[in-house]
């Protein structure tokens, strides 16, 4: 497929915020700009109540804009008739849906409604796209599945197809991950991305999955209450700092070398791991958790030593010259706090 | 997707067939038992073997089994777009208020005329009958104004269908005052009215009644793309460009009219406008208003003469209300309905 590299959604000195009773606003976030191109994954970041919502629904055309303009395809947004817009920006929400006696093919097929005559009909075509759809979103053999027969994770893909069958440049996803559990998050954001390469879409999405968000966006767009939308590619977020200022919060902090967070602790003492793979990393991360710092120099300290011989065990060595062998970590950590 | 058709085609099928069958009976059975032949020959325009044949025919039980009909499309009708619209299995087309309303109305006349001019409405014949029709019916329709009102203001269709509920109350509270003032034979007279009857309808009645239920039925089918996509919710409904606002109260209207209608020429007919979209959503198994809405249309009808039919078997001659019947029928399906979707979810 050709990448057009377009722009397609494109905001200046955009303000979201909601009209309140009588004329006043209030507005939440003002000055965003932000572009977002064909073929891009793009995922929104924040803390709940940073405004994230608001800032979807006014660019998927829920609410109106507080002030500034945005644009789809070099249109304005308030200036597409209402079935034209559906036929540019198609959403997949948070809410889960139960609906009783519908099945994933009747579900799909909603998403042709921009395109139907007046009782909505499908045409041969509409069901090929349906068909396909549900395909693409690696639902293929559950067309005729009750929607209530289906996890939440195969119901939001499910969405997903409503979503390309509206065949839209642009489709944003209001946190439609917030309740799936690990696994399906990881296949939904996957799903995303290929989508948005493979069928050169403009896909937003807002979610509280940092870790997701920086190995699979494009671009990663940070709000945060009271401070500026800010949007790069995310590698030049961390170096930048973004995450770490955005995430402020006494006793965690973001590390930049792992791009995840860490509880900041009072490191009490300093312990000598010898030995290497994936039992060095997992000894580590426990004594790390327990308060203990790690170092690989020698030193007037404590040593574990790992035995990945046959008969795995875990050696410490005191600096008073006693030795322990250990079997699990968990009788490690128990002979070290009793030192 | 075959299998389903072969499934709906059937099913269809067999509501024509029984709608075919109870139609026949209704006329058929009753008190005076009329040969099959005459039936025919009545309905044919032709003379029966009997002159009284003609006229039973002809001036109760046609225009009686005509009413049912009417009254069992309409109200299945109103019921299935009121829980696509509000997204809830219970709601039914009397659950934004618009049957207290003409109970109201009826109220208003037969209790309050009754009461405070000295005079008692039940003694006027057919003049009095359509005064109580007209009470009712201007009952009902000043809460649909007002429910449409409400509906312009409100966004949120659980806020709209809480105000409507709420209205219903209103209007019961003061028709409970008003019951508490009156004598007795006001009060009964209210409450026969309040027990339904398909019986009252001459065929004058039902040159007004044929055509609004006729409007509304036509009416619900223009609807049904709309209702499709409602059953996503709103936000969805409006991202596939679907102008909620105009949707919503042209669907509250459609549900308003039919509602309204057959409430006043019936009385308030409890549990088929509920009980018919569960039983024909049972059948088809599918949400697909397209499938949904004629099968109502048919199911509600079938339902409303199988009522009608068991309120006139031999022994009960007529005495037995028809929503005593709807009720014992229709109970035990809503209560069926509610376990088989706390099993479903407790399952999911």
């Amino acid at each position: 497929m050709p990448m057009d590299n377009a722009v397609l959604l494109q905001s200046n000195d955009l303000a979201v915020g909601y009209r309140q009773s009588g004329n006043k606003s209030l507005v939440l976030h003002k000055d965003i700009n932000v572009q977002l191109h064909r073929g891009e994954f793009a995922c929104l970041l924040g803390p709940n109540g940073a405004g994230k919502s608001t800032l979807i629904k006014t660019l998927s055309g829920f609410i109106p804009k507080m002030a500034g303009k945005v644009s789809v395809n070099g249109k304005a947004l308030a200036d597409y008739k209402r079935n034209e817009l559906a036929k540019v920006v198609s959403v997949v929400l948070t809410e889960r849906l139960q609906i009783p006696n519908m099945t994933v093919f009747d579900l799909v097929a909603l998403g042709r409604t921009p395109y139907t005559d007046f009782f909505g009909m499908l045409s041969k075509h509409d069901k090929q796209l349906v068909k396909q759809a549900i395909d693409d979103v690696g639902l293929s053999g559950f067309a005729n599945r009750q929607l209530v027969c289906m996890s939440d994770g195969e119901r939001q893909k499910a969405m997903i197809a409503k979503a390309l069958v509206q065949d839209t440049p642009l489709i944003i996803l209001d946190e439609p991950t917030a309740f799936l559990d690990l696994p399906s998050k990881i296949e939904i954001v996957q799903l995303l991305k290929k989508l948005a390469r493979e069928r050169n879409r403009g896909i937003l999405l807002s979610t509280h999955d940092l870790d997701l968000a920086l190995q699979l966006a494009d671009k990663i767009w940070l709000l945060a209450q009271g401070r500026q939308l800010e949007a790069g590619v995310p590698e030049d977020l961390v170096l930048a700092n973004g995450f770490r200022r955005f995430f402020e919060k006494e006793g965690i902090l973001f590390d930049n070398e792992s791009g995840s967070f860490k509880v900041e602790r009072e490191q009490m003492k300093t312990i000598r791991v010898i030995g290497k793979g994936v039992e060095y990393k997992w000894l580590s991360h426990a004594l790390n958790r327990t308060g203990y710092q790690t170092t690989v120099e020698e030193g007037n300290y404590p040593n574990i030593e790992i035995d990945s011989n046959a008969n795995k065990a875990y050696i410490l060595h005191q600096t008073d010259g006693s030795r322990h062998a250990l079997r699990t970590i968990e009788d490690l950590l128990l002979q070290i706090r009793q030192e | 997707m075959e299998e389903h058709r072969v499934k709906w085609v059937l099913g269809f099928g067999l509501l024509v067939a029984l709608l075919l069958l109870l139609f026949m009976a209704n006329i058929g059975f009753g008190s005076v038992s009329i040969p099959f032949d005459d039936i025919l020959n009545v309905l044919l325009g032709e003379k029966a073997s009997r002159s009284a044949y003609t006229s039973i025919i002809l001036m109760s039980r046609l225009p009686q089994t005509i009413t049912a009909v009417l009254a069992g499309a309409g109200l299945a009708v109103g019921g299935l777009q009121m829980q696509t619209l509000f997204r809830n299995p219970l709601a039914g087309p009397s659950i934004l208020g618009i049957s207290s309303g003409a109970g109201l109305g009826v109220a208003l006349v037969v209790l309050f005329a009754g009461n405070i001019l000295g005079v008692t409405i039940s003694g006027y014949g057919l003049l009095g009958h359509m005064t109580v029709v007209g009470a009712a019916f201007l009952g009902a329709f000043t809460i649909l104004l007002l429910i449409v009102f409400f509906a312009q203001a409100l966004r949120d269709n659980t806020i709209l269908l809480i105000v409507g509920i709420m209205i219903g109350y209103a209007a019961s509270a003061i028709i409970g005052v008003m019951k508490f003032y009156s004598p007795k034979e006001d009060v009964h007279a209210y409450v026969i009215w309040g027990l339904g009857s398909f019986s009252n309808v001459s065929w004058e009645h039902l040159l007004i009644l044929i055509p609004i239920v006729l409007i509304g039925l036509v009416m619900s089918l223009l609807l049904i793309k709309p209702l499709n996509v409602l059953l996503l919710g709103e936000n969805y409904a409006e991202n596939l460009g679907i102008n909620i606002r105009n949707t919503r109260l042209a669907i509250l209207f459609c549900t308003g009219i039919l509602t309204a209608a057959i409430t006043a020429f019936c009385g308030p007919i409890a549990f088929l406008g509920l009980a018919v979209p569960h039983l024909t959503k049972g059948l088809f198994r599918t949400s697909d208003q397209k499938v949904l809405m004629p099968a109502v249309i048919l199911a509600g009808a079938v339902l409303a003469l199988f009522c009608n039919l068991i309120a006139r078997l031999p022994g009960f001659d007529g005495a037995l209300p028809i929503n005593v019947v709807t009720g014992l029928i229709g109970a035990p399906i809503v209560i069926s309905v509610i376990i088989k979707r706390r099993k479903m979810n407790a399952n999911g």
